[in-house]
């Protein structure tokens, strides 16, 4: 069915994960032109295509659950217009799946409120997952977890603790080790990869860690709910 | 060192540590990535900036699309790696590699740079470095590409003469074909006779081979000519597109993740320009007009937009008001670019109420600053450069555009101009606080809160190659400071004017390298063994550099930046012809020092030569 608001789920690999979420924003948006959809634009004097994003991603992670949600100014089919943008957009980002936006819905920044990343980390970096599993159990054991953040200069201590939901060691095949940690996100209080990678005395911008966003989700009673 | 080597190393270990790592990625849309082993000939079509400004640059582009138009030839891109990406390599040993396949520069046949700026020569030196290859011409062998440069600055080759095997001197649309077709010949021929190559392309209109000219001088250090080593024509005559309208324009731009400097989609609308103001090295060297018509401008915009999804087109020449079908053009392009959700926009436009008119019309979007440009204080010294604008005009304009809406312009001036007086300098401030306070009135007028602002941003005058104030001298880095100073002082108590001016050092290193001869290039090859690269950019450029590489070279540089020449005196930019007669230059000079104007060459010619020495015609399509 024909649809005048398309939720669109889409990857950030390769290539693309060097591009920030503004360079990102206007990929999609030039491919919107090109692929010649019929986007609506905002009122005023500079009109912008309507197109709402989802949370940020920072430079360097990768992401197969990308989300944003396209006001368009006709009808159009949702299997029409992944293949018209897939046509067009660059390898790495590459919708994934389509569907209507819920009436009412409101923005996904407002909605998503939890993240799920996959942390992956070279045996040359973290040899064995045995030292990070007794970490996390420290992390976790912990009523507060103080972190310092910067902004305009000014540094402030900030408890993660509530923010870190959960974190989970495991061991892949090739002998690396992988983190799977669900934070909270939001203007209710957030924490992000690089806290949670210098937790460990990680960074994220080090050769052998890698991090992929592998879920995004609104918290309803306790419960994860995927937004598509 | 192997493409597949590299890109791991700066993908995995490098680019999330620097600033801006999608300089890098050579994967942007419409990027074209050709099979290595099928192509003849392999050029790297070098920026020696920042990507940001090369990617924002309209002749890299309609090279690149060019060239690799041809099935045999592969064209790549590579500029200046930023400080920070630069430390990553040489720590790693890693050489400069192109974009789109990784692969070091020395995998080239050709590395061809552009030059649209004298101070990016040390960067061009860095590049070459960063490359691993050698420096100078005379060091480089069979092996080793074929170094090439090209653009406006290339028109006094002579500072960087010793750095290139050979300089395309004109329009490169033309040149680098012919440069190819002659090198896939050598290849064929088993590409080792380097020298007779360099023999065959010199005898070709348009090509400099710098190795065959030896420049002789006086006692009193100026240039007495050159020696040539064999039969190599002098003085090298430009090379010109005749007709527009028939040449290659691409619609497939590559499209940046970043933000880059002029992010927008560019039609070229016409190439040359006839006003004649006796400062503009542009006016003279693009010599002449040749327009395209409405309709080719027209498919080629909507073609550009449909095919990069840019939401901004630019229309641009050296002076896109004179284009002959301006209203029309812009009627016809904005209906189809408003349904697509873009915007226009017309840099360059000249002072008059009819820009702003279309200004008016096209940025029914934003409500950004105007430019105008009268460039100088006062009528006289208007007339001495030939800058065809009356005050009377400025003031209908500045009317226009505050009625329009707008409440910020700025405004472009030169300081240090031929027969500037006190008056003169002075003369930018009057100007300034009138256009302001004619915007005062409109707004007290319409009742409209908003602030009023006039920006007066001064530049020191480089006098350059090939103008007729190619005679003068620049004024002292003293005299210009003192200049700079005054103005400020004006300036300073005035709530709705703002000053902005430029490093006084940074134009006289412009001057000498502009100016300068073969020698100079030693001075150069110093400057950047001391540091210096990326000198365009205020935070990198550094003055002591370059005094004290002068100093080490014993190259003088008041000789060239501060010295008037004589008119006997041969200049180092002789070797090349721009197709105007120096007699041309001469006159302009000297009717510039009296303080009278010459008309447009629209109007009636004015003897430049431009026209029967390259036999060629204004190309005006819409009148």
């Amino acid at each position: 069915m024909a649809e005048l608001r398309l939720r669109a789920q889409y990857t950030k690999l390769g290539d693309l994960r060097f591009t920030s979420h503004l360079d990102l924003t206007r990929v999609i948006e030039r491919a919107v032109r090109r692929a010649q959809l019929p986007i609506a634009y905002s009122e005023g004097f500079h009109p912008k295509p309507k197109i709402a994003y989802g949370p940020a991603l920072a430079l360097g992670i990768t992401s197969r659950v990308e989300l944003a949600d396209f006001q368009l100014a006709r009808p159009t089919e949702a299997a029409v217009f992944q293949q018209k943008l897939n046509a067009v957009l660059p390898q790495g980002c590459q919708i994934t799946k389509v569907a209507p936006v819920p009436e009412n819905e409101p923005a996904l920044t407002t909605l998503i409120d939890r993240a799920a990343y996959r942390i992956t980390v070279d045996p040359e970096v973290v040899p064995s997952a045995s030292t990070l599993s007794k970490a996390v159990q420290d992390i976790l054991e912990q009523e507060t977890v103080i972190v310092q953040r910067e902004k305009k200069g000014r540094r402030r201590r900030v408890d993660i603790r509530p923010y870190l939901i959960d974190l989970v060691v495991s061991q892949t095949g090739e002998g690396k080790v992988q983190v799977d940690a669900l934070l909270q996100i939001g203007s209710a209080g957030a924490t992000n990869p690089k806290e949670v990678l210098g937790l460990f005395g990680l960074e994220l911008a080090q050769p052998g860690v890698a991090v992929e966003r592998t879920g995004l989700y609104t918290c309803a009673n306790n419960h994860l709910v995927e937004l598509i | 060192m192997k493409p597949e080597a590299i890109r791991s190393i700066v993908q995995d270990e490098i680019l999330r540590k620097v600033t801006k790592p999608a300089r890098y990625l050579g994967s942007e849309v419409n990027a074209i990535h050709k099979d290595w082993d099928q192509a003849k000939v392999k050029v790297a079509l070098a920026f020696p900036d920042s990507y940001e400004v090369g990617m924002s640059h309209l002749g890299l582009k309609i090279l690149y699309h060019l060239l690799n138009l041809d099935e045999k030839t592969v064209a790549e891109r590579v500029f200046a790696p930023w400080p920070d990406m630069e430390e990553e390599l040489r720590k790693r040993e890693i050489p400069l590699f192109s974009l789109e396949s990784y692969r070091p520069l020395t995998h080239f046949d050709l590395v061809g740079f552009t030059l649209q700026y004298e101070l990016s020569f040390p960067t061009i030196l860095n590049m070459l470095d960063l490359a691993e290859i050698p420096l100078r011409a005379e060091d480089r062998g069979a092996e080793d590409p074929l170094v090439v440069a090209g653009g406006p600055v290339a028109f006094n080759p002579e500072p960087v003469a010793p750095f290139f095997d050979l300089i395309v001197i004109g329009e490169a649309e033309e040149l680098l074909p012919q440069v190819i077709e002659e090198y896939k010949r050598y290849k064929e021929e088993g590409g080792s006779d380097r020298l007779g190559l360099l023999k065959r392309l010199a005898k070709n209109e348009g090509i400099y081979v710098p190795a065959f000219y030896h420049p002789t001088y006086k006692e009193d250090g100026s240039l007495a000519g050159w020696e040539r080593s064999g039969d190599v024509p002098f003085p090298v005559r430009k090379k010109v597109i005749k007709d527009l309208e028939s040449s290659f324009y691409p619609t497939n731009f590559i499209v940046p993740y970043l933000d880059v400097v002029h992010d927008r989609g560019m039609v070229e609308v016409f190439r040359g320009c006839t006003r004649g103001c006796r400062f503009c090295q542009a006016g003279m060297i693009y010599r002449p007009v040749r327009e395209r018509s409405i309709q080719t401008l027209t498919d080629l915009a909507l073609a550009i937009i449909d095919a990069t999804g840019y939401d901004e087109l630019s229309l641009v020449s050296l002076s896109t008001g004179d284009y002959s079908g301006l209203a029309k053009l812009v009627d016809e392009l904005l209906p189809e670019l408003s349904k697509r959700g873009v915007a226009l926009s017309l840099p360059s436009l000249r002072i008059d109420s009819f820009a702003v008119e279309l200004a008016k019309k096209i940025q029914t979007v934003r409500k950004t600053g105007l430019t105008f440009a009268p460039e100088a204080g006062t009528q006289r010294l208007r007339d001495v450069i030939n800058k065809n604008v009356t005050e009377e005009d400025l003031f209908k304009a500045a009317e226009a555009a505050f009625s329009a809406g707008w409440h910020s312009i700025k405004l472009y001036f030169m300081i240090g101009l031929p027969t500037e007086t006190l008056e003169d300098v002075e003369g930018i401030y009057h100007l300034a606080k009138k256009v302001a306070e004619l915007g005062l009135k409109i707004k007290a007028e319409k009742g409209i809160a908003k602030q009023i602002n006039v920006t007066a941003s001064v530049s020191s005058f480089v006098p350059k190659a090939h103008t007729p104030f190619q005679w003068a001298r620049q004024d002292t880095r003293e005299e210009l400071r003192q200049k700079q100073r005054h103005l400020a002082q004006l300036f300073r108590r005035e709530k709705y004017l703002s000053l902005k001016y430029h490093d006084v050092q940074v134009s006289f290193i412009e001057a000498v390298l502009s100016r300068g001869d073969r020698r100079v290039a030693k001075a150069l090859e110093e400057a950047w063994r001391r540091g210096a690269k990326l000198d365009g950019w205020s935070e990198f450029f550094s003055i002591e550099r370059w005094e004290e590489a002068f100093e080490a070279t014993g190259v003088d540089p008041y000789f060239y930046a501060n010295r008037a020449r004589p008119f006997e005196e041969t200049f180092p930019w002789e070797i090349i012809d721009s197709g105007i007669k120096k007699d041309y230059l001469l006159k302009e000079w000297q009717l510039g020092l009296a303080g009278k104007t010459s008309d447009d060459c629209r109007g009636g010619c004015d003897g430049c030569g431009v026209c029967p020495a390259l036999k060629v015609s204004n190309r005006l399509k819409h009148r």
